[in-house]
């Protein structure tokens, strides 16, 4: 039996917590990411997260990111890709109740199909 | 009303904020912050708030800044309709030309979301490209507004409109 292991990722309004356990990492944003240049702290984070050994499925938890600017849509196809890349799959989860939310993430969603293992839907916060 | 009460049920119906500032991505970021912790219960200022950013984000990125020039601003919201508008100077001609291409383009499809979707793809192929370009689209597909244009040399001054919907007993 593995212990998890909790982690606070802190940028301006931004935070994200991580809870890894063994094969599974759990990520929830919080906050806004409204920083000039997002992928500066968000790039290293997530790939060394997709790089994380043994790792087999990650959730992305968006659904109490409050706000998010459009240079930070980058750092997530990255990510998505490196996850792809690592062969581990994911579950991107936004809120249905965020009209932005559901527009840019919708988005994200239909490029979402083409990755295997790549999910991006809407639904309640991860538990 | 003591300080801490001042979040509770926002029943203002108007607001009406001119300004300018220097350049500077912190500036731009303290002043929405500020604007977000007083309007954000507004029943109007929550797509504002999309556009707000994208557009000061654009408008910073490619301001002149020796010597630099200040950021003209104004938010207005009424029953009717909200407006921002965002007046700079550029570093260059080529800036404008590409933010008003840009303009031009979104207001030209009939669709935004299909030039959205596409510029997503793009992204997809390559996500390490200098210019995001996907700010203006929010604006319009996301918040719901529709942009114009003046320009005049190296300023240009960008102007996000959108009609307020009437909400209930109004």
């Amino acid at each position: 039996m593995t212990t998890a292991v909790k982690n606070t990722h802190t940028r301006g309004l931004l935070k994200i917590h991580e809870t890894h356990d063994g094969s599974h990492v759990i990520l929830e944003w919080e906050g806004k990411s409204v920083d000039k240049n997002p992928g500066d702290f968000l790039n290293p984070i997530l790939a060394r997260i997709a790089e994380y050994p043994d790792l087999k499925k990650i959730e992305v938890d968006l659904t109490q990111l409050q706000q998010m600017n459009s240079s930070t849509m980058p750092s997530l196809i990255i990510f998505m890709k490196n996850l792809e890349r690592n062969s581990v799959a994911a579950d991107f989860i936004y809120s249905p109740d965020s009209e932005w939310q559901r527009i840019s993430l919708q988005m994200l969603a239909n490029l979402a199909k083409i990755i295997p293992g790549i999910k991006v839907f809407p639904g309640n916060r991860a538990v | 009303m003591r300080a801490g009460e001042s979040r509770g049920v926002f029943t203002l119906r108007n607001l009406d904020i001119v300004a300018e500032m220097e350049p500077v991505y912190e500036y731009v970021h303290d002043l929405i912050e500020s604007l977000t912790h007083v309007y954000e219960n507004h029943e109007h200022y929550e797509g504002a708030q999309l556009a707000l950013y994208e557009l000061f984000e654009n408008a910073v990125k490619y301001s002149a800044s020796n010597p630099p020039e200040k950021i003209r601003f104004s938010f207005r919201v009424n029953h009717l309709q909200s407006c921002i508008m965002i007046r700079n100077k550029c570093v260059s001609i080529e800036n404008i030309s590409a933010l008003t291409r840009a303009i031009d383009e979104i207001n030209m499809s009939p669709e935004g979301d299909t030039l959205y979707q596409a510029r997503m793809r793009e992204l997809f192929e390559n996500p390490y490209q200098d210019r995001v370009r996907l700010g203006l689209l929010r604006i319009v597909v996301e918040a719901g507004f529709r942009l114009r244009y003046l320009k005049s040399k190296k300023f240009i001054e960008v102007i996000a409109i959108k009609k307020n919907q009437l909400r209930g007993g109004e």
